[in-house]
């Protein structure tokens, strides 16, 4: 009680919100001074339940982790809710109250189908090269109420709807910001352009002209040491938090590294034969 | 295909302790033969708890279900002394992990909810029936372990015996440290042992083999983990970008740079969803 909300905290300052899967990695964000936490779709999916990104962990699962993380953790947590877990708004309606009720202080809630793993994953493996973030949409009025639900679950509470759109491959940015103008005329309080959306510093000063209001940045990347964007550049136009990866490699690292070391202390030529 | 029988055979196993579906891929790519849910792992780790203490059997199984579906080599359940405060509980426990998949449990005699007492003999008497009942039916085995002080090695033998008579396949102390203890244990007790003396440094997998210890528990995942995540958590932050991150290659381990590589699940599903869109029936 008396820890500073997320929406206070956005209105302060930029974070880096590094993404989480579970109570181990919520607290050790915390214990290295990272001050919000993001629950991520996929890396529940993959340490949960050993599956793909595919759309096939269930909302249960997502409403487990958040409630065990919020219960060990004191910073906010905002959770990845994909499609809102149904094709109809009042379902996210309900699942939405869900997750406000397992502690989240936060909610992403997206204009793609169930199927959007699958499709992504053809065509990387069908076309070499390929962009790799190709989603079927559903419909924008569909997406629109879908927001419309989640924001009406968070009135009275301290949470609030991310409205994501995974719309740029296929429309465009300006589509795409158009999309994100609505929905914060349907009550989101960020917006967020991803699978394959925004990529640069100049994507994030279009989308800062076109959206002025609070903008989630998805998940800074880096290729060949230079990352794409640097947090202080795309400060100026809205990006106020700024997810990453960084625990699911961590900790499969230290587990495999520890366990080879385990596994070596007595059974050298076993490892060996196996590697 | 995993096989079952490993975690009881002659030669000696190494069985890491595992948690969620990461631990168990990075266990099974380093060339560990069986894994351990380890309960503490999932109570620390997945519900935020100190200790199993603190944890429902329903929180345990309702992580070791998910694992044990993704499972390719044997896992053993540690259940502690069975969340709840009579036979039947336990064995309620056993019977649903057993349904669910799990090749072993691994029952102790402490007190429930009292981490470190042991339970009176008749009570672990009876504990071990009722869990040896519920998993037969399952063919899974099951393995117990005595609680009680070092100094006591007497009582640790008796109950011990107790549990082979109750049907426990594998029996073991969990207070040995030392090669020494363990040769004294071993010559003590008949029969499959296990050695569960984890964080003990100084024991030789291949000593405790000739010592009659076919199965030996390691203990390294939740640290491997948390270590690993604090070092690419503080640097991350510090740096306010993941080049670090992303430029990490796993010492070598994972040669493209990317844990997809320990989940081969594109290869099933994807194909799997392919057929299904397929016109007819094959």
């Amino acid at each position: 009680m008396g820890e500073k909300k997320l929406k206070e905290m956005l209105e302060d300052e930029q974070l880096l919100i590094p993404c989480i899967y579970d109570c181990a990695s919520a607290k050790v964000a915390e214990q290295t001074g990272y001050k919000a936490i993001m629950l991520s779709g996929a890396s529940i999916s993959y340490a949960m339940d050993g599956l793909p990104d595919m759309a096939m962990a269930t909302i249960d699962e997502l409403v487990f982790a958040a409630e065990h993380i919020t219960n060990c953790t004191k910073i906010p947590l905002l959770v990845d809710g994909d499609d809102g877990y149904g094709e109809s708004p009042a379902v996210v309606y309900r699942n939405v109250k869900r997750l406000i009720q397992a502690g989240a202080q936060a909610i992403t809630i997206e204009d793609s189908t169930g199927i959007r793993g699958f499709e992504r994953r053809i065509a990387v493996e069908n076309t070499p090269g390929a962009a790799a973030f190709v989603d079927s949409l559903v419909s924008k009025e569909q997406w629109l109420a879908k927001i419309k639900a989640g924001a009406e679950a968070c009135e009275g509470t301290d949470c609030m709807i991310i409205a994501r759109t995974n719309c740029y491959p296929q429309l465009g940015l300006e589509a795409a910001m158009e999309r994100c103008g609505q929905a914060r005329k349907m009550g989101a309080y960020l917006t967020l352009i991803c699978s394959g959306g925004l990529k640069s510093v100049d994507d994030a000063r279009i989308a800062g002209e076109m959206d002025p209001g609070w903008k989630v940045w998805p998940d800074i990347v880096s290729k060949n040491g230079v990352p794409n964007i640097t947090l202080e550049k795309v400060k100026p136009y809205g990006f106020n938090a700024v997810t990453c990866h960084v625990f699911e490699k961590g900790a499969i690292y230290g587990m495999m590294s520890y366990g080879r070391r385990s596994m070596m202390f007595g059974e050298d030529e076993k490892y060996e034969e196996k590697n | 295909m995993k096989n079952r029988k490993t975690i009881l055979c002659e030669h000696s196993v190494i069985a890491a302790d595992i948690y969620d579906c990461f631990s168990l891929r990075a266990a099974q790519r380093v060339g560990y033969e069986a894994a351990y849910l380890s309960a503490d792992g999932i109570a620390e780790c997945i519900c935020g708890l100190s200790d199993a203490s603190q944890m429902s059997g329903e929180e345990m199984l309702w992580i070791a279900k998910r694992i044990i579906s993704f499972a390719e080599i044997p896992i053993i359940a540690d259940i502690k002394n069975g969340f709840g405060i009579s036979a039947e509980s336990a064995g309620r426990i056993a019977g649903r992990l057993a349904k669910a998949g799990v090749d072993a449990v691994w029952l102790d005699d402490t007190q429930f909810q009292n981490h470190g007492v042991v339970a009176a003999k008749e009570e672990w008497a009876s504990r071990v029936r009722a869990v040896h009942e519920a998993v037969r039916e399952y063919s899974c085995r099951l393995i117990c372990t005595t609680d009680v002080e070092l100094e006591d090695m007497a009582e640790a033998t008796v109950r011990c015996y107790i549990a082979l008579s109750g049907g426990a396949d594998m029996v073991g102390m969990n207070r040995l440290e030392t090669m020494a203890e363990a040769k004294v244990f071993s010559h003590n007790v008949k029969g499959l042992k296990i050695w569960s003396g984890v964080d003990s440094g100084s024991i030789n997998a291949k000593e405790l083999e000739a010592s009659g210890y076919s199965l030996i528990l390691s203990c390294h995942s939740v640290n491997g983990a948390l270590e690993g995540m604090r070092s690419f958590g503080e640097r991350t932050r510090k740096d306010l970008n993941t080049v670090y991150h992303d430029q990490h290659d796993y010492d070598g381990m994972l040669p493209s740079r990317s844990y997809y590589d320990l989940f081969d699940f594109y290869k099933i599903w994807i194909p799997l969803e392919q057929h299904f869109y397929k016109s007819g029936r094959e």
